[in-house]
């Protein structure tokens, strides 16, 4: 275990040894990045089928013939762009499910402005997302839909098929945590904020705070990147995905002031969910409700939801049709990463034609 | 241009980065940290609280708009968002062109 003084002394070699020129073309690279990036994400052609407020509702163009007719909604976190799911034409797995006959729709949250800061946690679930579920009932004539929620999405999914289980034929919980009072650092910090001053504050909780606190996490990653952008600078399709990773990363959007007191209080702080003890509108939310063919997806190297935070999930719901899968990559690795293609998407789609065909 | 770097450039890196990673790690879970860190960022929301109010009060600062108001600002706010989307779409497409 290396002491301060001797990771000061090591840094300072690799500064001199080169880290400063590469560092230096990476900051003055960031504009070019940044506007390739924009040019890369979220192409995969679709509709815009419902809007209200900021929130949109895509319908993706079918690409082959229809497998199955259940359609698939995507719900995103509520912080981070939806095209994460979307994210070059390459790595895409949104484009993946199309390719093998699924109906796909995505949940774009959009950008929560001033006026959203009064907007709850039960709004987003019982409101927004149950809207856009009846939208896509009415527009596919199914009864139900499949929810792929990644991250927050897959918390908001999870409660979502508790209170409405009619609504859903099948539910994913990709990356989306049930246990909060885990090792992850979040839990550690979250566990300590005075959220009611914050959000008193400054309402919405703003996408440069939350930028930072993401930054925090792991300051020094952002070096390794720095050369590998210096190293790969002339391997195209490297570039390509880094662009979109590096527009994604720096892009948060705000987060709902009202939504993020519930959020980081009754999840992080009393972790009432995991307990049988949370309440959406004043209903409880029993994760052990839920009956619907279930697929929880963990990865073992996700700093942002603990593995066996996420995976609990699989614990709790009492569906007799369930899997668990845990990937070795990482929280964002286990979506866009190379092995994704290779691993998580084929899975994920044979997975929803296996239980809605 | 990668010629110009040690050849054991990225290996040295990726292990210091593991450790200065590590320490960090720890640094920001001791609970001393934690709460030094959690006082600031109290004293920080309290002046900023301090210092609104006070603006408020001499008339100069943004008081609180009414939902009219608001509503206005948000459907313009959604109308620049909407242009910026269609000027994305065509640099887009003239740069794919």
């Amino acid at each position: 275990m290396s002491d301060e003084g001797d990771l000061i002394r090591r840094w300072v070699e690799l500064w001199g040894s080169g880290m400063r020129q590469v560092w230096e073309h990476y900051l003055a690279s960031q504009e070019t990045i940044l506007a390739q990036g924009r040019t890369l994400v979220a192409q995969t052609p679709a509709a815009v089928v419902h809007t209200e407020g900021r929130l949109r509702l895509l319908h993706y163009h079918p690409v082959t013939p229809p497998a199955v007719r259940v359609p698939v909604l995507c719900v995103p976190s509520l912080i981070n762009h939806y095209y994460i799911m979307d994210l070059t034409p390459e790595r895409s797995l949104v484009r993946s499910l199309l390719e093998r006959g699924l109906d796909v729709y995505m949940l774009d949250w959009g950008k929560a402005t001033p006026t959203d800061h009064h907007r709850t946690l039960d709004e987003y679930i019982t409101g927004l997302l149950r809207r856009c579920v009846q939208v896509i009932q009415h527009e596919s004539g199914q009864r139900d839909v499949s929810l792929l929620g990644y991250c927050m999405g897959g918390m908001m999914a999870a409660v979502y098929t508790t209170l409405y289980p009619q609504d859903v034929r099948t539910l994913v919980n990709l990356a989306g945590p049930v246990n909060y009072h885990d090792d992850g650092i979040y839990s550690h910090w979250a566990r300590r904020l005075d959220v009611d001053r914050l959000v008193d504050t400054l309402g919405n909780i703003p996408a440069d705070l939350l930028n930072v606190t993401f930054r925090l996490v792991r300051p020094t990653n952002e070096l390794v990147q720095a050369l590998n952008y210096w190293e790969r600078q002339h391997d195209e399709s490297f570039i390509r995905v880094f662009s979109a990773m590096q527009l994604w990363t720096s892009d948060p959007t705000p987060f709902p002031g009202e939504a993020f007191r519930k959020y980081i209080k009754d999840l992080y702080q009393d972790n009432l969910l995991s307990q049988g003890r949370f309440r959406i509108n004043g209903q409880p939310v029993d994760l052990g409700r839920v009956t619907t063919p279930a697929l929880t997806i963990a990865a073992r190297k996700d700093h942002i939801a603990p593995w066996q935070s996420v995976a609990v999930f699989h614990d709790l719901i009492a569906s007799a049709d369930k899997d668990l899968i845990v990937l070795e990559s990482g929280h964002i690795g286990m979506v866009i990463g190379a092995g994704a293609h290779a691993e998580l998407w084929p899975r994920l789609g044979v997975w929803f034609l296996d239980h809605t065909s | 241009m990668t010629e110009s770097l040690p050849p054991s450039m990225h290996q040295d890196l990726e292990a210091w980065e593991r450790e200065a990673a590590a320490y960090w790690d720890r640094l920001t879970r001791s609970p001393e940290v934690l709460d030094r860190v959690g006082q600031q960022i109290a004293r920080t929301l309290e002046s900023q609280q301090r210092i609104v109010a006070s603006l408020q009060k001499m008339a100069w600062g943004p008081a609180p708009l009414p939902a009219r108001e608001l509503t206005l600002l948000e459907r313009l706010s959604q109308q620049i968002e909407s242009l910026a989307d269609r000027i994305d779409r065509l640099e887009t497409r003239l740069h794919n062109e």
